[in-house]
This record gives structure tokens, C-alpha cells and sequence, in this order.
């Protein structure tokens, strides 16, 4: 349960950055949430829902979902 | 037969096969007044002819979810029906109330009927699948909720299973979303909204239980699977298509005066929907594949496997293809929409009824199975009548192509009528396609009366 | 020929996701559906990036920070909930899921007051397409808020009255996987329709 609480932590400091991300990083908003998002969906995978000890052959399901979802945000906001 | 009280399904199955051959004479009259318009006029005009095409549709369809869920209920809850008496007395007065509301469309001109049977008082006639007359739609809630009483009492007091449980819930809310046809707003937006809670929340939301829960009835009986893995696919199955169809309404909305967010909703949610259907045909094989026993009656695991692929092909992939608002855009209201109408119904709901009336009957009328001789034949009705509706479908998606593009893509656009003109050489072919499924259909309906030795497992 | 011996029922193969695998064919279909209308913003966004920018303004995003909060400290509360059974403690999990649950009716609170915002302010679905996506997004998100609730009251429950053990506590698994999906889901959300411009 240490584990879980320093992720619950990290998830919270994480949250607070994406707030903040504005006012910290103007240049790079965008990669800088992108990348703490994902951090926190993996983090919430893994851990959270346990999926990273699963041995299921479904497991990837969800991972991939955040993958194509974070990516395929990440590729809009190329477009404008 | 294990209670007595089932056989009460009987006479609604045999209702439910002679108005669907009724529905198939009017299909066909219909499809020649498309290509030769003045066909029977004015004994019967095309309007009127649709209606009655339609009506028996639903109507048919309605009985054999009820013949079904009287077979089905008391064998899932180990317990006679409530009452059988009850049950025989709604037959009657619906058999009675059905013929007596088609008659009123043939002989009487249709404003004419709602005068006779009081649509001032509460305007209910005149919307597509709801034309029905007030006392004939009064007659429809009492029915429903008379054998909801009955099929809840027995449920209540017996077992409680899966698919007894999702059964009733599909009929509950049949007959609750029906209650919608009651309410008939001038407001020519707010009345198409309302429409489209009876039909599309029966055939994409309610129905679907309706037709899960059969099927997975038919499935555990001719495949010995265990219950367990089967409910736990119909749970998946109907959790999907709530998810989906509830708020996929939205793909009717797109330009009917209601807000553009439908648009976005109605695209989304309703791009979902054909998940549940492709459940349904995963279902089917998988559990056909795993069977521990080789059932007599192998047509009806024929009928079975049917509904899950055409169910698929008719409300799936027909579906998605015009589900898309920028899609249809260019389809709405076009042969399109008939075409894929013809096969989600035939393949979801005529199928399933069709599908439990195979394995039932037999047993209905004192054996596991008919005999090989008779199975044979009823197979050949499947083919004809399912390759018959494929090439339907076929020629129609033809037909609403090339009639959306004189219509509505051509740089000089067509009229309605010139262009109906220009695709005339496939409402012929759908019609001579129509008398093979006919064909098909008087087939299946000799099948009854081949005697022969049993089937046994082999 | 007995087809029985060979076919081995599926149900007694070893369960390898945490909770019933129904629950995670339920799951999939979700994170399908909001993936699809997460990617719909996005590319709506990308066609209208003014419009979008402008209408973000409007939100509240310390509003939505902290709701991000609420849900990710409510999904760890679970992840206690579920550590707790797994050593028989059937009160203290119980306790846990309280404490999630409280937390999520903290945060339905916090979302209708910013909905309510909206409203009072004369916006609605209808405005433009933005909020069409906030809106809409932003309720759809609030159902399964309360659905996860409910499903989580049930299980503490039933883990209250000692439902559940050691042993046996596939039932809090499946519960907690839904909640996690909904905090999940809405980690994304926070980010794409308050923060990124
Ligand atoms: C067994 C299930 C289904 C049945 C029986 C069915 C039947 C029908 C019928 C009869 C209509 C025509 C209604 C009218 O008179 O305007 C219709 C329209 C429509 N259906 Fe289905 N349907 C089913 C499933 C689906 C699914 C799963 C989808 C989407 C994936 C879908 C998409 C549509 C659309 C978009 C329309 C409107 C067409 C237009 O704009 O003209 N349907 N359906
Ligand atoms: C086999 C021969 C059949 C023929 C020739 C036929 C013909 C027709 C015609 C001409 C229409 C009217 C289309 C229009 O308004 O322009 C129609 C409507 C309809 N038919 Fe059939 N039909 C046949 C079989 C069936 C079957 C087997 C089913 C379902 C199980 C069915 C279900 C429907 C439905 C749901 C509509 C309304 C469609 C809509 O609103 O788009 N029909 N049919
Ligand atoms: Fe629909």
C-alpha cells in the first residue's frame, strides 16, 4: 500500500502541474499536459486497476486505448 | 413439453405464421405498384397496402414474442404459467382486434376509420407503424400488460434466471416505450421526436433483449453449453446495446428541426450499435462450436446461427452504413432505408421468432424434433426466404445509390419521379426476388404437415 | 462421441482480470465511446481552434482540478478498499468505499455548480460547438460518476454485512475496475477540455 499512496501523491502533484502547466511551461503547453496525462492514465492502468499484473491476453486493451487516444490528440493539435 | 401451461404458445405461433404470410401477399402487391402503379387501384392503394404490409409486420412479430415468452417463461421458472386461462383470452381478443384493425384499413378510407373510432378524442392515427385506430392501440395495453401480469407472477414465483429476468424486462419496456404512440404532439418536430421513442427504442434498445434472451434460451437448449457462460455473453450483450441505442436515437434527429448536437450524438452512439449484433453472431457460433451435444433438430440450430448473421448484416452493417450524419445527409428517406429496414427486421426479428417457433413447435406438438424429411424441407424455406431477403436488400441498396445520386448529387438533379423511373429495372428485380421468397415462405409453412419417423440425436 | 471432454467450459479457467470479465467488456465499450468523442473534439477542435480557445476562457478550471483531485484521491480509496478485503477485513473496506463514495457525490456537488454557472449564464449545448462538447462530455462523464456510485454503494453494502471475504471478493474487484474507468476517463477529459489551447 506505500506504492499506492506515493502514486496518489504523484497523481495529485501531477494534477496540479496540468493546472499550473499554463503559467510553467507557456511554449510547450500542449507536449507538457500530454505527457503528464499519459503518465497519470499509466499510472491509474497499472496500478489502480491492476492491469500490469493481470495475465490476461486483454490487458493491452486499455493501455492501447490511452495510447491512441493521447496520441491521436496529440496529432490535432499539430494540425492548426 | 415440461408444463402443461406452455401450450398456450401454440395458437401464437400459428396467428404469428399466418399473418406474416398476409404480410408477404401485401409486400408483394406493393412491389408491383411500384413498377406498375396503378396495379389493383383503387381497391387497394399503395398507402393503404403499406400499411397493411407494416402493420402485419408488427403485428405478427408481437405475436410470436408473446407465444415465445409463454413457452419460455414457465420452462425457465419451473413452474406452470400463472394462468393459461388468461393467456388464451388475450389471444383471442388480440387475433380478433388485429383482423378487425386490418379489415378497417382495406374496406374503409382511412380518415373515414379514425372518425369511426374516435381519434378526436385522443389523436393517436396516422404515424408510420402507429396507425393503428385508439381502441385497436387500447387493446394492444391491455394485452401487453395483461400478459405482463401473468409472465411476472409466474417469474415471481419460480425461478429466477438470466433470461427470464431479461425477457421481461425486453416486454416491460416494449410495452412502456409504446405508451409513446399515445401522445401525438401537433408540433410536427416534437411528434417525430416522440416517434421515434416507440420505434427505434423497441428495435435498437428493448427488442434487443427480447431477442437475447430467446436466442440464448434456444442456444442452452439445442447446445447443452452451460447456463453460466451464457448469461454471462447475454449480460455483455444487452449492457452494449442500452449503452448504444438509448441515446443512438439521436441518429433520427439529425434533420428534423431538433439541435445540431445531434448530430455529434446521435453519429457516435449509434456507430456503437452494431457491436451487440456482432455479439449476437459471436454468440451464436461460439456456442454452437462448444456444444456437448448434437440436438435432433438441427434446423433450429440453423434458424439460430441465421438470426445471428443476418441480424448483423441487416441492423449492423446496413445500419452503420447510413448511421452517419454527413452519410445521411445524402440517404435519409431514400431506398437505402428501405433496404436495410427489409433485412434488420427479417434478420433480427423475424428471425429469432422464426428461430424459437422451429424449436418449439416439435415439441409443441408431442416430439423433440421432426423428422428428417420435414427438417430437410424447412431448411430449404431458410435458404430461399434468407438469400431472397439478401438480394432484396441488394437490389434496394442499388436502387437508393443510384436514386440518391440522380436526386440529390447530380449536377442537374432529378426529380423524384424521373429518377424513380431511372432505377425501375431493380424494383422489378426485387420483386421477382420477393416471389422467391414467398417461394421460401409457403415452403416452411408445408414443412408443418411432412410426417415422417423422429429425428434423433445422433 | 463426447464433445463435453474435449471443450473445456470456459468458466473454469483461472479469472486473469481483477473482478468478473463481463465488467471489462463493459469497460472496453465505454473507453470506446468517450475515445471516439475524445478524439471528436479534438478534431473538431482543430477546425475551429479560435472558437475553442475562447470558449475555454469561460471554464473554471480550478473547478476542474480539483474534481480531478476528488476522483483520483476516491480511485485510491478503492485501491485501499480492495487491499483491505483481500485480508478479510470486511468493515474496514467497507469504510474505504464510503470515503470513495463521498468524495464522488463531492465531486457531482462541484459539477452542477459549474453547470449551473453555465446555465445561469445563458449557456447551453446549443451555444457553439465547444460547449456543445462540455456540455455533453461533461454529463455524459457525471452519469457514469453515478452509476460508479451506485455500484460502489452496493458493493460496501453487501461487504459490510460480510459478503465478501479473503477467500471470495471477486464482487469488490469488479466494482473498483468500474471506478477506476471513470476516473480514468476523466483524467483525459480534464486536460483536453480545460487546460489544452
Ligand atoms: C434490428 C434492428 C433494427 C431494425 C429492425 C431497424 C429498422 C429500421 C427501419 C424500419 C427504419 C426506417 C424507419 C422509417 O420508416 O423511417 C430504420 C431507419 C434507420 N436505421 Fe435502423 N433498424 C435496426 C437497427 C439499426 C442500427 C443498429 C443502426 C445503426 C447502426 C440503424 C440505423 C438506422 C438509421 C440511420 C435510420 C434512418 C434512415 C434514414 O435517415 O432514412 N438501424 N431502421
Ligand atoms: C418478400 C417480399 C417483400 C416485398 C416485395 C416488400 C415490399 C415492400 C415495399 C414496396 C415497401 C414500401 C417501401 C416504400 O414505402 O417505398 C415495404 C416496406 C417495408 N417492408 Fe417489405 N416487402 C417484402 C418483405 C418484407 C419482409 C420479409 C419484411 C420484414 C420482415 C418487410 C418489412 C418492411 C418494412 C419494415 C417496411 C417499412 C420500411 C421503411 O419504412 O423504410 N418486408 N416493403
Ligand atoms: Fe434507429
Amino acid at each position: 500500500m506505500k506504492l499506492a499512496t506515493a502514486l496518489w501523491v504523484l497523481l495529485l502533484i501531477l494534477t496540479a502541474l496540468t493546472t499550473q502547466s499554463a503559467v510553467i511551461a507557456a511554449g510547450f503547453l500542449v507536449p507538457f499536459v500530454l505527457v503528464m496525462t499519459y503518465i497519470k492514465g499509466q499510472v491509474v492502468i497499472d496500478h489502480f486497476m491492476g492491469l500490469r499484473h493481470a495475465t490476461s491476453r486483454l490487458r493491452w486493451i486499455v493501455p492501447a486505448w490511452l495510447l491512441v487516444v493521447v496520441g491521436g490528440i496529440a496529432y490535432t493539435f499539430t494540425l492548426s | 413439453m415440461k408444463y402443461q401451461s406452455q401450450a398456450v404458445a401454440k395458437p401464437y405461433f400459428i396467428a404469428a405464421i399466418g399473418l406474416f404470410l398476409g404480410q408477404i401477399l401485401f409486400g408483394l402487391i406493393m412491389g408491383l405498384q411500384y413498377v406498375v402503379g396503378d396495379y389493383l387501384f383503387p381497391a387497394i392503394p399503395f398507402n393503404v397496402a403499406r400499411m397493411v404490409h407494416t402493420n402485419l409486420l408488427i403485428v405478427w412479430l408481437l405475436f410470436g414474442f408473446m407465444g415465445a415468452a409463454y413457452y419460455l417463461i414457465p420452462e425457465e421458472a419451473e413452474r406452470e404459467l400463472f394462468s393459461p386461462k388468461l393467456a388464451l383470452a388475450m389471444f383471442w381478443i388480440f387475433l380478433v382486434a388485429g383482423a378487425a384493425t386490418i379489415l378497417g384499413y382495406l374496406l374503409v378510407p382511412y380518415a373515414t376509420l379514425a372518425e369511426m373510432t374516435g381519434n378526436n378524442i385522443l389523436a393517436t392515427m396516422g404515424r408510420e407503424f402507429l396507425e393503428q385506430p385508439l381502441p385497436t392501440k387500447v387493446g394492444i395495453v391491455i394485452v401487453a400488460l395483461a400478459m405482463l401480469f401473468n409472465l411476472s407472477m409466474t417469474v415471481l414465483k419460480g425461478r429466477k434466471t438470466a433470461i427470464n429476468l431479461v425477457l421481461l424486462l425486453g416486454l416491460w419496456g416494449l410495452a412502456i416505450f409504446f405508451l409513446f404512440s399515445f401522445y401525438n404532439p401537433a408540433n410536427l418536430v416534437k411528434d417525430k421526436f416522440y416517434w421515434w421513442w416507440v420505434v427505434h427504442l423497441w428495435v435498437e434498445g428493448v427488442w434487443e433483449l427480447i431477442m437475447g434472451a430467446m436466442l440464448a434460451f434456444v442456444l442452452i437448449k439445442v447446445t447443452g453449453v452451460d447456463r453460466e457462460v451464457i448469461e454471462k455473453w447475454l449480460y455483455i450483450i444487452i449492457a452494449m446495446a442500452l449503452i448504444s441505442g438509448l441515446i443512438g436515437t439521436g441518429h433520427h434527429y439529425y434533420w428534423i428541426g431538433t439541435p445540431e448536437y445531434w448530430q455529434w450524438w446521435g453519429s457516435v452512439f449509434s456507430a456503437m450499435e452494431p457491436i451487440p449484433f456482432f455479439m449476437m453472431t459471436l454468440f451464436a457460433f461460439n456456442m454452437v462450436n462448444r456444444r456437448r451435444r448434437e440436438h435432433p433438430n438441427q434446423a433450429a440450430v440453423l434458424w439460430a446461427l441465421g438470426t445471428g448473421v443476418m441480424a448483423f448484416l441487416g441492423a449492423g452493417v446496413w445500419g452503420f452504413l447510413h448511421t452517419l450524419a454527413p452519410v445521411n445527409f445524402y440517404t435519409h428517406g431514400s431506398q437505402i432505408t428501405a433496404a436495410h429496414g427489409h433485412m434488420a427486421f427479417y434478420g433480427a426479428y423475424a428471425l429469432v421468432v422464426l428461430t424459437m417457433i422451429s424449436y418449439t413447435m416439435p415439441i409443441l406438438r408431442g416430439r423433440e424434433a421432426n423428422s428428417r424429411k420435414a427438417q430437410v424441407v424447412e431448411m430449404w424455406a431458410f435458404w430461399l426466404m434468407t438469400i431472397a431477403m439478401v438480394f432484396i436488400t441488394l437490389f434496394l441498396t442499388a436502387a437508393g445509390i443510384l436514386q440518391i445520386w440522380l436526386q440529390r448529387i447530380a449536377a442537374e438533379p432529378m426529380g423524384f419521379m424521373a429518377a424513380q423511373d431511372q432505377v425501375a429495372l431493380f424494383y422489378w428485380m426485387r420483386e421477382i426476388t420477393g416471389l422467391v421468397f414467398f417461394t421460401g415462405l409457403v415452403l416452411y409453412i408445408v414443412s408443418f404437415f411432412i410426417k415422417g419417423e423422429e429425428a434423433r440425436a445422433s | 462421441m463426447n464433445i463435453a471432454a474435449t471443450l473445456p467450459a470456459s468458466h473454469d479457467q483461472p479469472r486473469t482480470l481483477p473482478g468478473d470479465l463481463a465488467i471489462w467488456f463493459f469497460i472496453f465499450a465505454e473507453l470506446l465511446v468517450f475515445g471516439v468523442f475524445f478524439l471528436a473534439y479534438a478534431f473538431a477542435r482543430a477546425r475551429n481552434v479560435e472558437l475553442f480557445d475562447a470558449s475555454q476562457l469561460q471554464l473554471d478550471r480550478i473547478s476542474g482540478a480539483i474534481n480531478t483531485a476528488l476522483l483520483i484521491s476516491s480511485s485510491y480509496f478503492v485501491v485501499r478498499a480492495v487491499d483491505r478485503i483481500r485480508h478479510g477485513a470486511s468493515h474496514a473496506c467497507a469504510g474505504w468505499l464510503v470515503a470513495a463514495m463521498t468524495l464522488g457525490g463531492a465531486f457531482l456537488v462541484l459539477k452542477l455548480t459549474e453547470f449551473a454557472g453555465k446555465f445561469a449564464a445563458g449557456i447551453t449545448m446549443s451555444t457553439n460547438t465547444f460547449f456543445m462538447f462540455y456540455i455533453g462530455l461533461g454529463f455524459f462523464h457525471f452519469m457514469h460518476v453515478v452509476l460508479g456510485m451506485i455500484i460502489l454503494g452496493w458493493v460496501a453494502h453487501k461487504a459490510w454485512r460480510g459478503g465478501y471475504s479473503a477467500a471470495n471478493h471477486a464482487g469488490v474487484e469488479t466494482g473498483a475496475s468500474y471506478w477506476h474507468m471513470v476516473d480514468l476517463v476523466w483524467i483525459v477529459l480534464f486536460p483536453l477540455i480545460y487546460v489544452m489551447h
